[in-house]
């Protein structure tokens, strides 16, 4: 059973990373792929950056793999990447990957990571407008934050 | 030689404070109310940040009931409402 924990300022493959967590004894391979969107309100998003505490994500990431261990006994091989650094809109910032014996228990346990990776890790996102100012030509940034709950 | 703690600030604090890190020199009971005046003193533009932030020591988020203190060596960070994913 393998957990993979990265974060990368790389470009993320969710190819790669369901391929990563591929098994012989795996019935499912169930997956997560986070995007970069274009708009916030009315204001469009020119660029955006994530910014992570990496040995903190990581050890959080950790731990919640940890407890989707405890929470689901399907599991097999469970994969988290999180990019960091410039995220071009419409690109992967995050993939989350579970192969499990059966469909049910990898679903439910992607679903749960990604909520409880969006509310616990400390990883942040700034948001660089483009139409923000009255003038059109500097929209700003803004840091943004996920709700506290799931 | 003094004892020191280490202070990492990111994202809305990096951006007030205008630095990743300092050092701050320890002293005894240097509890969240404590931790919180001294990040002031050093970065008053803080203010409106730390009352959104929780704080990490060692990599742990400390609980909000304020029982616990920095010790030697720490390494504290000022951890902005998160927005991974």
């Amino acid at each position: 059973m393998k957990d993979i924990v990265k974060i990368t300022a790389d470009i993320i493959s969710l190819d790669e990373i369901a391929k990563a967590v591929a098994d012989p004894k795996a019935g499912a391979i169930s997956t997560f792929s986070g995007t970069t969107r274009d708009n916030f309100e009315d204001k469009e998003v020119k660029t955006l950056a994530y910014e992570a505490y990496i040995p903190m994500a990581e050890k959080s990431i950790q731990s919640l793999i940890t407890a989707a261990r405890q929470k689901w006994d399907d599991l097999i091989h469970v994969a988290i990447v999180h990019k960091i650094g410039d995220c071009p809109v419409g690109e992967t910032s995050v993939v989350i990957a579970v192969s499990s014996g059966h469909r049910v228990q990898g679903l439910e346990a992607v679903h749960w990571l990604i909520d409880e990776l969006k509310v616990q890790v400390p990883i942040w996102k700034k948001e660089v407008y483009t139409n923000g100012g009255p003038d059109g030509t500097d929209g700003g940034e803004m840091w943004k934050a996920n709700n506290t709950l799931p | 030689m003094t004892q020191q703690f280490k202070v990492l600030y990111f994202a809305s604090a990096k951006d007030a404070s205008k630095t990743d890190g300092d050092k701050f020199e320890w002293s005894d009971n240097i509890n969240a109310e404590a931790l919180t005046k001294l990040l002031l003193e050093r970065h008053p533009d803080l203010a409106p940040i730390l009352k959104i932030s929780m704080f990490a020591i060692n990599m742990e988020y400390m609980d909000q009931d304020h029982s616990w203190t920095v010790q030697p060596g720490d390494e504290v960070a000022i951890i902005p409402p998160v927005s991974g994913g």
